[in-house]
Formats: C-alpha cells, structure tokens, sequence
C-alpha cells in the first residue's frame, strides 16, 4: 500500500483492553490512572477477550485479523465497531474516539460510515432479500423510493437480481451472505467490518465469495477489517494480517513477513501448510543492490515465485527485480529462494508486535 | 451438627455435610413416629397460630377502602360500565351473525375443518338456551382480555429491556401464578363490591402472568447477531424494537396472547362463586351444587363453557401458528379467489339480514332451547338408571379408595387400619414387622447404591404408617429444608423455612398438611395412571393420536368443569375432589412421559439393540432413565396442577387450605383467604423448585416446558 497512508491511518487502536465479568470491568473503571489495567485486575477471575491490542490500519487496507476460536479476534471486530464497548484504551476513526463517544453519536457513524458483514449471515428472517438491504437505509430516514432504488442495485452489485423479493430462508447460504454484503455496503460505508463472513459456507462457494470481495476491494477501496480463524483465507486476502491469541496480538505484518520471520512457534505452525511459492514475492527475498545482474531477465519486485518459476527458463541462475518504474532494486539467485522457501527460520528476536512491513 | 464437619475442609465437606444432616433427620424422624406417645413434646403442632396476621390484614384493607373509597369506586364504576356496554352490543347482536362471523373467521384462519367445529360450537350455544349467559361471560372476558393484555405485555417488555425490573417480576410471577383464584378474589370482593369487577379485575391478574412470560421468552430470544445487525444499522432503539424484535418474538407473544384468552375465561367462570353477574360459569355452579339430580343441566352448560374455550383456544392458535416462515408468493400477495374486501361486505349484508331478522332468530333459539331441557331431563334420568344400576360399583371403588388409598394417607396405617375397615387389628407385632421391612429394605436399596430410591421408600413407608396429618411438624421443615437445600441451595433451604414458618405462624399448618394430603394422593394416582398412558402414547401411534386431541381440550377447559361428572358420580366428598384433581393434573404427566420417552437419542436406542436389549429391558434400562428428567418435569406441571384444581375441589368436598380460603371468600374475611392462599402459594413454590432442582441435577432442562 502507499506509504503516504501509512503515517495517517483511517483506524487506530491504542491500549484496547476488553475484559468481561462485572467485578472486572469495575476494577478496572476504577483504577488509579498510573496503574495498569493489568495490575488492576489481578484477583479478580476477568475473562480477558482483548489484551492490549494496538493496531493501524491504512486508507483503502484490507486488514486480517486471524485466530483460532477463543482468540479474542471477534472481540477486537465489535470493540472497533463499538458492538462491545471497550473497557480501557481508545478507538480513532479518522480523528475521532469511537471509545468516548456516547451511543447517539455511534448511530450516526454506523448510519453512515461502518457496514458490517456477519458469520451467521444475520439476515431478518421476516424481511426479503431487498427490505433486508433496504433495513440500513430506511432506518436513516430515507425516502422508500431511493431505497428500492438503491438496494436494487446493491442486490445487482452482488449477482442476485430477479431474488429480491425471496425471503432468507429461501435462499443458500451463498446467496444470504452476498445480501449480507449488499446490506452492509448499501449506506455506501467507509469502514467495512467483516466477522467470519464465509466460515459458514462451502469451500467452493467460499472462494468464489473471496474472489468476488478481492474484485468488489478492487473496485470500492473501502478500509477492511476482516475476521477469520482461516490462515489460508488470510493470505488469500489481506495486506496485513494480524494474528491473535488469548487476546493478544502476538504479530502483525504482510504475510510475507509472517511466513519468513515467525515470531514464535505458533505462527510458524500456521505458515508450515502455506504454499510459499505463492506468498513469496520476489521484492521478500532478493538481495537489495542498485545495479541488477548482468544478463539476468528483469522481474517485478512483485512477481511471486511461483510466477517467476513458471514464466523463467530452467537454466536461469540470476534475476534483475526491478520495481514499478522498471528500476533494478535488487537481485536474486537460486540460493537466496532455496533459502526462502524451505522451512521458515524460528527468529523470536526477529520480530515482534507492530513490526509492520 | 455442620459446624463440626466444617473443620474438615474441602469441598467434600458439603457434600458430608448434608449426608450427616439427612441421616440424622432420619433417625429422628423414625424415633419420632414409632413413639408418638413417648414424645409428644415433638410431636404436638407448633404454635397453634394465631389470627394476629389475617386480622391485621383485615384491618389493613378496612383502611385502605376507607382512605381510597373515592377511586375504587370511579375504577369499579368504569369496568362496570365497560362490560354492561360490551353486555349489551351482544345482546343486541343477533346470533346467527355471530355464528356466521366466527365461521367466517375459522375458515379464513385455517380452513373448512376449523369452521365447521367453530360453526356448530357458536350454533350449540345459541340452541341450547345459554346464548345470552354465554354473552355475559363473554363481556367480561372482553374486558378483561384488552387490560390483561396492555399489563401483561408492558411489563413483559420491561422484564426483558432492564435487569432490574426481570428480578423483581420473575418471583412475582411465580407467586402469581401459584396464588390460589380464589385468594385474590376475596380482596377484590371487599375493595369492590360484588358484580362482574372483581371478576374481571382477578382474570386480569391471572391471566398478565402468562403474557409477561411469553412476551420476555420472546424479546429474549432475539438472536444476538439480529441484535448487533441492528446496531450496525444504526437503529434508534425504537426502530430496533419495532422493526427487528417484535417481528422475531411475534410467534412467542401470540402464543402469549392464547395462554392469556384461555386464563382470563378460567377465571371468569371461577369468579362466578362470588356471584352478582348471571354468566354461564353462575349456571354451572348452580347446577353443579345440586348433584346428581341436575346433572343433565351442569354438563349442558358445562359444554357451552368447554365450546367456548376450544373456539377461543383454536382460533387464537390457528392465529398463531398461521404464518411462520413467510415466503416469496407471500409477499408477490398471491391470494387466491375473492379480495378480503367482498368478504367483508358480505359479513356486513350479514349482519343487517340477521338484524331484520333478530325476532324470527330469537324465536327459534327459545323453542329449540325448550328442547334441550327435555335432553337435560332425559341426561337425569339416565343418570338415575345408571346410579341404580351400577350404584354399587361405584360405592365400591369410592369406599375402597377412602379406605384403603386416602385414610391410611390422611390418619396413617396405624389408625386407618381397623377390624371394620381393613378386616384386621393392626398389632404392635405387625407394626413392628412393617417397620422393620421398611427401614431393611430402604436399607439394602440404599446399600445398592439407589440411595435416593432408599430414601424414597424409608419416607413413603414413614408417611403411610403415621399419616400425613399426624407427621411430626419438625420432621416435615427439617425434611423439606433438607431436601431444598439438596436439590436447590442454601438460599433456597432458606427461602423455604422461613416459608414454612409463616404458615405455621398464620395458624395454617394443620391445613396444609392436609392440603399436601391430598394432593399427595391425586398425584399418585395420576402416576400411576399417566406415566403408562405416557409410554404407551410413545410405543403406539395411534394411542398417541387419541390422547393428544384429548389432552388438549383437558387443558384448556376451565377448571369448574371436572366437577361435573366427579359430582354426578360421587356426590360430595373427599373422593369427588380427588377424582376432579386426578382429571385435570393427569395431562402434563402424560405428556411429558411421551415427550421424554419420544426424545431419546436414537443413538442410544440403536446401541441397546445392537446389545440384544429385548424391548422390555430397552424400555427400563434406558428409555426411561434417559427420559427420567422430562419426567419429573412432568410431574412438577401435574403437582402445580393439582394444587390449582385444588382450590376448586373445595366445592366438591376438599378441605384444608382451600377450604380456609374458600371462607375467606365467603365471609369476605380476607385476612383468613390472604394468609391460606398464600400458604398455598409457599407450598406450590417449594414443591415446585425442589422438583425442577432434581430434573436440572438429573441432567434436564426447560427445553420440554414447551409442551
């Protein structure tokens, strides 16, 4: 992603903790403001769904956050869309903390700048597919024929037209969740949220939904937060990933940096089953130089390995990579992908939270 | 004796703890009934209760009418008006546009079936003769229904949105509907004279509970996704209620809205002891009072009040469950045949012929209901013949059951056992073998592992040899506190003690003995009736068929109605009153069993005959286990019941509490009817949450209280 963007975040998290139980939550409410929330609720038998969590995410990003069941990742998805009001730490959209506004205020942001996606589809069972995608805009007061109108297209938007007037019930589960999408699109949302939206669903009928959303980002560039416990879905998809565990975000970065510097032995569990000849790019394994290889093909930096084997002759030894503008960045040979794309090298000091690429 | 075992730690200790409790309570028990005389210290009734309360009660309300007389009368004078207008818009309604109009509906709702039993129910009341005592009924009922209705889901509504508001409304519901009818009819009486209003005020306090609980059952189980959907659309909180929970909790409220039609009829047939209205549930009574000789009048009125209540049941569930799952051709609105419109103009057309027509109509219900009274005599005098014919069986099966069901339960083996009754003296070297094969065989079941088998047996066969009213009154707090705080918590054992006490201190504590007497003995009986009427409603279709129409009308005919035949049978006595309560607390058992025994995993079934269980063995080793939860489940509604019908067996021959809260009512005594009553409640609540704590610890759950 452009690096501009990147020093001004659409969304940030600061210090976001989520604890539940009452005796927790007022403990940690009531803390002296030099304590941590860590020391204030010592004793007490919180249940921790977020820890600490700190994130950025860029304008126009499509950010994973992935973790097995229990992980903390859903928690993180309603803290930022204030489903869950966080008990400590702030949540900026824009230049605004979602963490301290009053719950009038959040309406009118999710009115009109949030749209979310749900694991169960979340449809109303006693409206149609087209009231369902109307439901947002209609509860924003406006008029009944530029809701049709606009649901309409929506409903056209995710391939559903001539099954508007089904009722959920009477559409697969492919097809609910893609009136899910169109609602949640419909009031034309900044901020996409996205929890679990195709764990519910075939494999089949799942990567062809990823596929479509990976066209829809193509063309909409909404700023994402996408949930899954699926690693392969989150390689599939993201700019970033960020992996949880028991609330914690144990590393976050491009799924590039994930598979070649590990933070720790669970993340390289679940880079060990990735192909990495599809993540690894040429730009994560070349040796940065200013002049490229005499004689050797000149490569994008972006070109995957896998490419850059299909595409390059077998006795090539050496590639020039170059970036966008044609510019030798770097060179790679043989061994610097042999070295990259055997087993990934457990590097604990290597990284760590917030390292972002 | 708790406090010694603490030192021992852990959490074994409760556990030790309550065991020693128990054992000890036992063998104290056992001493105490042997040796009655020995001990008569322990034995006599506690603090033989004085009228302190009910008359500070009774003074209370003196005050209260004489401090708000003003506004009870503007209430009283402005339901009163209601149900008089209402009273007289039926009246002037012809009948055949009624039973036109309610045929029209059943068709609409479900179809030509429905009609045509919603038709001649409408037909069988106006021909019978009852047209315009039915009409009365149906004006309170009428009033009633619409405050029932704003109470009941308003508050339900606020149980639902705040927490604080749920813990204050669930005990009170739970004390509301174990509340004997007749306890609060006797304030009402005295804070608003006699005629329709205490009638309709008491069917709106019975009959909001039951629409509170659905209407929270409903808004509660809105998914929790649907909820944050909501949110993330930016609802305010009312588009959210409008738009997403009332529309998801639809289904539960009508279902609420059913419950609450059929309790506010119940209770206004039931208000027809305090008389002043002339209602259907009026004719009944009356004629239900002069036994057997009126017989042919109390079930030709009875069946106009059991019409009236499958009409109204039907119909509101045919409401209920008519659109569950809408579809696309819903919505396209493929209606078949003519717009509603014309239907209506029919109605209307209707309702002016019938108009023009109302002397001709009217004449024809009064000569077709001097044919009915011919049919009543006709019932009478078969009834006669059939007395004199069979009069001797059924002396004989009620003096059997008094003699060897009820009085041993009631006055224990040793006084119910008499040369007389029994054909034998029941000698101390008898009592004495009785004894010992109690305590050895509880024993050895005990010793078995069926430890709560042993202790079932020690404490029936205890009951059966001293009687229920001559258990020593430690004993019975000591062991209902006991098994509350076993099945249930401390806080509960709590609960139930202090509940216990208030009986005894309002001077109620002999009656309540008898009052669990006999309801003791009707659920026994039910028992031992519906549990294989239950598992034979599961092995065979079509018994289940047959039992399911039928168990649907038993629950939703008002209670006065088993008195019918009980009465014409028995006359009236302790038998009558048990036979009323077995009829009407005999249906959850049935249907629980079923419900049990259908839903064992098929699994499980598949497992014992793949090991060659024959169907017996399948049946005891692990059908019913596996269905003993939902059981008890079952027997907990079939203990409620009992205590509700009760109350109304008091008019046939049940004493005790009932029969305290029966003269509440009478001698508008209202401290007396306040203090039985809610002596009743404690006993239904204590036996209530001691049951469902056993099915929650046998691994059940409310899943089956849908039935």
């Amino acid at each position: 992603m452009p690096e501009a963007s990147r020093s001004d975040p659409k969304i940030r998290c600061r210090g976001l903790w989520k604890l539940f139980g009452t005796a927790a939550e007022a403990a940690c409410a009531k803390r002296a403001p030099d304590t941590s929330v860590e020391q204030a609720i010592d004793g007490t038998d919180a249940i921790i769904g977020a820890r600490d969590v700190n994130i950025d995410i860029a304008r126009g990003e499509l950010f994973v956050i992935m973790g097995l069941s229990g992980s903390g990742k859903s928690t993180v998805l309603r803290c930022i869309a204030q489903l869950h009001r966080p008990s400590s730490g702030d949540v900026w959209l824009d230049d605004a903390n979602l963490a301290a506004m009053p719950e009038s205020s959040l309406m009118d942001i999710r009115r009109h700048r949030m749209g979310m996606v749900f694991q169960n589809f979340g449809l109303v069972p006693h409206f149609t597919a087209l009231q369902n995608i109307a439901f947002p805009l209609k509860v924003r007061g406006e008029a009944a024929a530029d809701c049709a109108a606009k649901a309409a297209e929506m409903l056209s938007l995710v391939g559903l037209d001539g099954r508007g007037d089904a009722y959920p019930s009477e559409l697969s589960g492919g097809q609910q969740q893609r009136v899910g999408i169109a609602r949640s699109l419909a009031v034309d949302p900044e901020v996409w949220l996205l929890d679990e939206p195709f764990s519910a669903l075939d494999p089949l009928i799942r990567k062809q939904l990823q596929d479509e959303l990976l066209a829809l980002q193509a063309r909409l560039r909404k700023t994402i937060i996408f949930v899954t416990h699926d690693f392969s879905e989150a390689v599939r998809l993201a700019d970033r990933i960020a992996i949880m565990r028991d609330g914690r975000i144990i590393q976050q970065g491009r799924a590039a940096e994930l598979l070649m510097r590990p933070a720790d032995d669970y993340v390289s569990r679940f880079v060990g089953d990735v192909s990495r000849l599809q993540v690894l790019r040429l730009g994560d394994v070349m040796q940065p130089a200013t002049t490229g290889s005499a004689g050797a093909p000149a490569l994008p930096a972006t070109t995957s390995l896998e490419d850059m084997l299909m595409t390059t002759g077998s006795d090539v030894t050496a590639i020039t990579v170059v970036d966008a503008d044609g510019q030798p960045v770097g060179t790679a040979n043989r061994q610097n992908i042999l070295d990259n794309i055997r087993n990934p090298q457990p590097a604990p000091s290597a990284s760590q939270q917030g390292s972002a690429g | 004796m708790s406090v010694a075992v603490t030192t021992q730690g852990t959490i074994i200790r409760g556990e030790l703890a309550t065991r020693l409790a128990g054992a000890v309570i036992v063998l104290l028990g056992i001493a105490a009934i042997i040796m009655p005389d020995r001990l008569p210290a322990i034995v006599a009734a506690p603090l033989a209760g004085g009228d302190a309360i009910a008359a500070a009660i009774n003074n209370g309300i003196d005050a209260f009418v004489i401090v708000f007389k003003p506004a009870l009368r503007a209430v009283a004078g402005a339901l009163d008006w209601a149900v008089r207008a209402l009273q007289s818009l039926l009246h002037a309604t012809p009948w055949p546009f009624i039973v036109i109009a309610v045929t029209w509906l059943a068709w609409r709702l479900q179809g030509a079936g429905l009609a045509a039993l919603c038709g001649g129910a409408v037909l069988y009341m106006a021909l019978s003769g009852y047209w315009l005592k039915s009409m009365n009924t149906l004006s309170m009922v009428g009033v009633a229904v619409p405050l029932a209705l704003a109470v009941g889901f308003g508050l339900g509504v606020l149980g639902a949105k705040s927490r604080r508001a749920n813990a204050v409304l669930q005990p009170t519901l739970d004390l509301m509907q174990t509340i004997p009818t007749f306890a609060y009819l006797a304030p009402l009486v005295v804070l608003f004279g006699f005629g329709p209003v205490p009638g309709v005020l008491a069917s709106m306090i019975y009959a909001a509970p039951p629409m509170t609980r659905n209407v929270m059952l409903g808004l509660r189980g809105v998914p929790q996704e649907l909820r944050e959907v909501s949110s993330m659309s930016g609802t305010t909180a009312w588009q959210r209620f409008r738009f997403i929970e009332m529309p998801c909790a639809k289904h539960q409220i009508l279902v609420g809205i059913n419950q609450l039609v059929l309790a506010s009829l119940s209770m206004v047939i039931i208000a027809a002891v305090i008389g002043g209205f002339d209602d259907i549930g009026r004719e009944v009574l009356v004629a239900t009072n002069k036994g057997s000789a009126r017989f042919g009048q109390a079930l030709a009125a009875g069946i106009v009040i059991v019409l009236l209540a499958v009409v109204i049941d039907r119909l509101t569930r045919a409401a209920a469950t008519r659109r569950n799952t809408p579809t696309a051709a819903d919505s396209k609105g493929a209606k078949v045949g003519i717009p509603l419109v014309w239907h209506l103009a029919g109605l209307v057309a209707v309702l002016f012929v019938s108009l023009l027509y109302k002397m001709e109509s009217d004449a024809l219900a009064v000569v077709s209901a001097v044919f009915f009274r011919f049919g009543e005599v006709a019932v009478n005098e078969w009834l006669r013949a059939f007395i004199a014919t069979h009069g001797m069986t059924l002396d004989a099966i009620k003096n059997n059951a008094l003699v060897y069901l009820l009085l041993p339960m009631r006055i224990g083996l040793t006084k119910a056992v008499l040369p007389f009754t029994w054909g034998v003296t029941f000698t101390p070297v008898m009592q004495t073998v009785y004894l010992l094969a109690i305590c050895a065989g509880s024993g050895v079941l005990a010793w078995r592992g069926h430890r709560a088998a042993g202790g079932f047996l020690l404490a029936a066969g205890l009951i059966a040899f001293t009687g229920f009213t001559f258990l020593p009154w430690w004993v019975v707090f000591a062991g209902v506190t006991w098994l509350s705080w076993r099945m249930v918590n401390w806080q509960f054992a709590l609960v139930a003690a202090a509940m216990m006490l208030a009986i005894t201190l309002t001077g109620h504590w002999q009656d309540a003995l008898y009052s669990v007497y006999l309801c003791s003995a009707a659920i026994l009986v039910c028992m031992l009736i519906g549990c294989p009427l239950g598992i034979l409603a599961a092995k065979f279709e079509i018994v289940s068929r047959i039992m399911r129409p039928l168990n649907d009308t038993l629950q939703s005919i008002p209670l006065y109605i088993f008195l019918i035949p009980a009465v014409a049978l028995f006359q009236v006595n302790e038998f009558s009153a048990l036979v009323a309560i077995v009829l009407y607390a005999i249906v959850p058992i049935i249907r629980y069993t079923e419900h049990g025994l259908r839903h064992v995993p098929p699994t499980l079934i598949e497992a014992a005959r793949a090991n060659g269980c024959s169907p017996l063995q399948r049946l005891l080793l692990i059908e019913l286990p596996v269905a003993r939860p939902a059981i008890l489940l079952g027997l907990n509604q079939t203990v409620l019941f009992a205590l509700a019908m009760l109350i109304i067996a008091v008019l046939v021959g049940a004493r005790g509490l009932a029969e305290q809260v029966n003269i509440g009512l009478r001698d508008a005594d209202t401290g007396l009817g306040m203090t039985a009553g809610l002596s009743m409640a404690f006993i239904a609540i204590i036996a209530d949450r001691i049951l469902r704590g056993w099915a929650t610890r046998l691994g059940g759950t409310d899943s089956a209280g849908q039935l």
